[in-house]
């Protein structure tokens, strides 16, 4: 089986590639929570909210419409 | 205790699904939140073969209308803790990823919440905890957790921490 000799990175490249990552996933992250605020203002997603206020109610969750 | 969790009050969800296998639920403080598991090569990459089997877990508070820091509400950690629970009992094989957020210096708070609720499920699933540090000091909590019995888990863990640990090269 081939070994492939990963290579040691420099202190420098490590931070540079956690930075990376960090600044890809905080612009990935913003994405995603404007889309979902964007999608709660759909009639259909208000009447799944619907729905669960009624099972919560059934079981005495009394969650009050915004 | 945590028979006390499993009894505790907790809200009905919904499964929406999507390509980031959202849940919803409301709370008795008008506060709407969304769990996903968001398919993710970010930590990975595309040629690890744990891959198509890793999710970052995200909790994001959809609408907060009174735009007020959340009220402590005991019923949000059950729920929260039942979600995570349904979504591994449809894909058992999941790597589920979750980095706390730290943009309002709040990332050890949302941290010690996820222990907390990690806590009552130790039985079935292990976690392994680790952080990213920014080049300006900021620090973000990671945590990797899998069902306690993964056939890989020794694997993952060693991946995980390499990548962390920032020895991935060509990221």
């Amino acid at each position: 089986m081939e070994t492939v000799a990963k290579k040691i990175l420099t202190p420098e490249e490590r931070q540079a590639n956690v930075d990376k990552f960090i600044k890809r996933w905080k612009e990935e992250k913003a994405k995603d929570e404007q889309e979902a605020r964007d999608r709660f203002k759909t009639p259909e997603y208000q009447a799944i909210l619907k729905k669960l206020r009624e099972k919560n109610a059934k079981r005495g969750i009394i969650i009050p419409e915004v | 205790m945590q028979k006390e969790v499993l009894l505790s009050p907790k809200y009905d969800f919904n499964f929406i699904g999507g390509d980031k296998n959202s849940f919803t639920f409301q709370t008795v403080h008008k506060l709407t939140y969304e769990i996903t598991f968001k398919p993710t090569f970010c930590l990975f990459g595309e040629d690890s073969s744990f891959a198509p089997y890793t999710f970052e877990f995200s909790i994001i508070l959809v609408d907060n209308p009174a735009d007020k820091l959340p009220q402590l509400d005991k019923a949000i950690l059950p729920t929260i803790a039942s979600i995570f629970a349904d979504f591994f009992e449809k894909a058992p094989d999941t790597i589920a990823i979750y980095i706390c957020d730290s943009s309002d210096g709040r990332q050890l708070i949302r941290h010690k919440k996820i222990d907390t609720w990690f806590y009552y499920y130790k039985h079935i699933f292990v976690k392994i905890d680790s952080q990213f540090l920014q080049k300006y000091g900021t620090i973000y909590p990671v945590s990797l957790i899998i069902k306690e019995y993964h056939p890989f888990r020794t694997q993952i863990f060693d991946e995980f921490l390499n990548v962390v640990n920032g020895y991935n090269a060509g990221k």
